[in-house]
């Protein structure tokens, strides 16, 4: 586990766009930072308040740009991480890891948890940065961003399930870039189909039907998104069977990948 | 003890163009044994590779059975104890020589202080010291072996399984590496060697086997292999143009006037032509089996295209 850990950390920092990530953070921190120097202007008179003064809650809408971060960051990390799988098992160097005293599915596993671990951690890293110094500069704090960071990890999680399925069955990583946007576009046109009712309205019955049995079986990462702001800003119920069902989903993804990476020759 | 043993095994590859598959490996059956070091021969898509995939758990067995050092290969255990260096090779680019070796002993589950001391010795071992901390994406080819070489046998390997080892390597290193064999077999360990370089497998191997078209053509030992059947070649002064052998003994096959070439039914039949010779008051200089190189006999051994073990 060690080994592949600092494997996947060295990967990481190998790839040239790791470094998006620090530029993000920097800017999201230097907005940050702006947003303290915000001054009322009444009249074109300076007031001479800043945000803070005028008892304005900067609590949520910090909470909110850190979670619109960390999003984004999600996403820069599922595309940073598409090509591991494809790269790992390529002709000449599956065989090096293949003739390693490891079962394959101890193999897959430790390569899985790395990713999501280092990945995570990254995100955790530029997310929590940046909150901090939304912190200190208004003089706020809290726990919900570990709710976040949690939310983070589930979410990566999940992406990472269906990125490693592709990244075996297909050996490539333009498809699994390509099959991580397709499962997000359909998901994004099944929920929006759903939440407009008109699943139910199509007319042909078998259809319809055919249609709502793939909402249900898709992970719902953009109702995942809003489960999150719902209960990171108890704007709304909870609706677990969401993120039940889609970390199910992410299981079921990865049983089926150890499956078919065992039965695989290389 | 046998290290390695092989009965009737298949690889069948299901293409989904070809109906039935492809044979890659068909119906073969040998046995390595510890301390020696084997070589496989073969043309190109013959087999070896894929045999040596099975061997690993690379890639899975249609039928027959393998034992790598008492487990089959599906047994994460019977890969505890080899090292493995593949053909075509492409480590982690992102990691260094030393990086690479350490990776390589973490999955092998050893100490640090253990990696890092057997880092430190094969690094110097395959003259790759000052390289260590050097990313390999900007390692020439034969770098990339030395390093590839010294990954295989962290973990101070008793099997070890060479698949084209020199490729890509200059003389010296070439010369370097036969050495590092030599040294581990003298150290009771076990090579299998994959090469195409025949003159090196005729320097080092005990054993050779030559696959084609999947299956085994011949196997044997380095000297089975290159001394030509029962043939022996007499220097002497000859002055008798004229000289009988009975069909019993054998048959010349031919005679100058300084040379005799003889074939015989079997080896004792040389002291009765030595006899007949003294007889004759013939002053004997030489006598010698006549011997092909590993090249010559590969190169007779695919031509004919020979099936069965021999």
């Amino acid at each position: 586990m060690n080994g592949l850990f600092k494997d996947t950390l060295a990967e990481l920092f190998d790839k040239k766009t790791v470094y998006l990530f620090f530029v993000i953070t920097f800017l999201s921190i230097l907005m940050t930072l702006f947003s303290g120097s915000f001054e009322m202007t009444i009249n074109g008179v300076d007031q001479g308040l800043g945000i803070d003064e005028l008892g304005i809650d900067v609590d949520t809408p910090l909470l909110k740009g850190i979670a619109s971060l960390m999003s984004l960051l999600t996403f820069l990390a599922v595309m940073l991480s598409a090509g591991i799988i494809p790269n790992m098992f390529i002709k000449g160097r599956a065989d090096y890891f293949l003739a390693k005293p490891l079962s394959r599915s101890s193999l897959l596993l430790k390569k899985f948890l790395s990713v999501w671990v280092v990945y995570g951690l990254l995100i955790t890293l530029c997310g929590f940065s940046c909150y901090l110094v939304g912190a200190l500069v208004h003089s706020v704090f809290n726990n919900l961003i570990f709710l976040l960071i949690g939310a983070v990890f589930v979410k990566l999680f999940i992406w990472l399930s269906i990125s490693f399925f592709v990244g075996i069955f297909t050996g490539k990583t333009v498809s699994t870039i390509m099959f991580l946007f397709l499962t997000w576009m359909i998901q994004s046109g099944l929920s929006m189909l759903y939440s407009t009712q008109m699943v139910a309205g199509f007319g042909y019955e078998a259809f319809g039907k055919f249609l709502d049995y793939c909402y249900y079986l898709l992970p719902k990462m953009s109702e995942m998104s809003t489960l999150v702001d719902k209960v990171a800003f108890l704007s709304g119920s909870f609706n677990s069977y969401i993120l039940y069902s889609t970390v199910g989903f992410a299981f079921a993804m990865l049983y089926f990948t150890l499956a078919l990476f065992k039965r695989k020759n290389y | 003890m046998n290290v390695v043993t092989v009965s009737d095994i298949t690889k069948v590859y299901n293409t989904g163009m070809q109906k039935g598959g492809i044979t890659a490996v068909d119906c073969v059956s040998l046995h390595i044994e510890s301390g020696e070091i084997f070589g496989l021969l073969g043309p190109n898509g013959a087999g070896k590779t894929t045999l040596f995939k099975m061997l690993l758990g690379i890639t899975g067995v249609t039928s027959g059975e393998a034992m790598l050092l008492g487990y089959p290969p599906s047994n994460p255990k019977s890969r505890e104890r080899i090292g493995y260096l593949p053909e075509n090779h492409r480590f982690p680019e992102h990691l260094t020589g030393l990086g690479l070796l350490q990776l390589t002993g973490n999955m092998y589950k050893l100490d640090k202080e253990i990696i890092e001391k057997r880092s430190a010795e094969l690094l110097e071992l395959v003259d790759m010291t000052k390289w260590a901390s050097t990313k390999m994406k900007k390692y020439s080819k034969g770098m990339l072996q030395r390093v590839g070489l010294a990954q295989a046998m962290i973990n101070d390997p008793e099997v070890l399984f060479l698949d084209e080892p020199t490729d890509g390597v200059d003389p010296i290193g070439r010369a370097e590496i036969k050495n590092v064999m030599q040294k581990i077999r003298d150290d009771g360990k076990t090579i299998i060697l994959n090469s195409h370089l025949l003159s090196e497998v005729e320097m080092v191997a005990d054993r050779v086997a030559i696959l084609q078209n999947g299956k085994l053509a011949k196997i044997g030992t380095v000297d089975e292999m290159t001394n030509k059947k029962l043939q022996y070649e007499i220097q002497a002064e000859f002055r008798e143009t004229l000289f009988d052998i009975p069909e019993e003994i054998g048959k010349l096959q031919s005679l100058s006037r300084g040379r005799m070439v003889v074939e015989l039914v079997d080896e004792s039949k040389i002291n009765w032509v030595i006899d007949s010779l003294r007889r004759k008051k013939i002053d004997i200089r030489v006598v010698k089996p006549i011997k092909i190189t590993l090249e010559q006999s590969f190169i007779e051994t695919v031509s004919s295209g020979k099936e069965g073990v021999s």
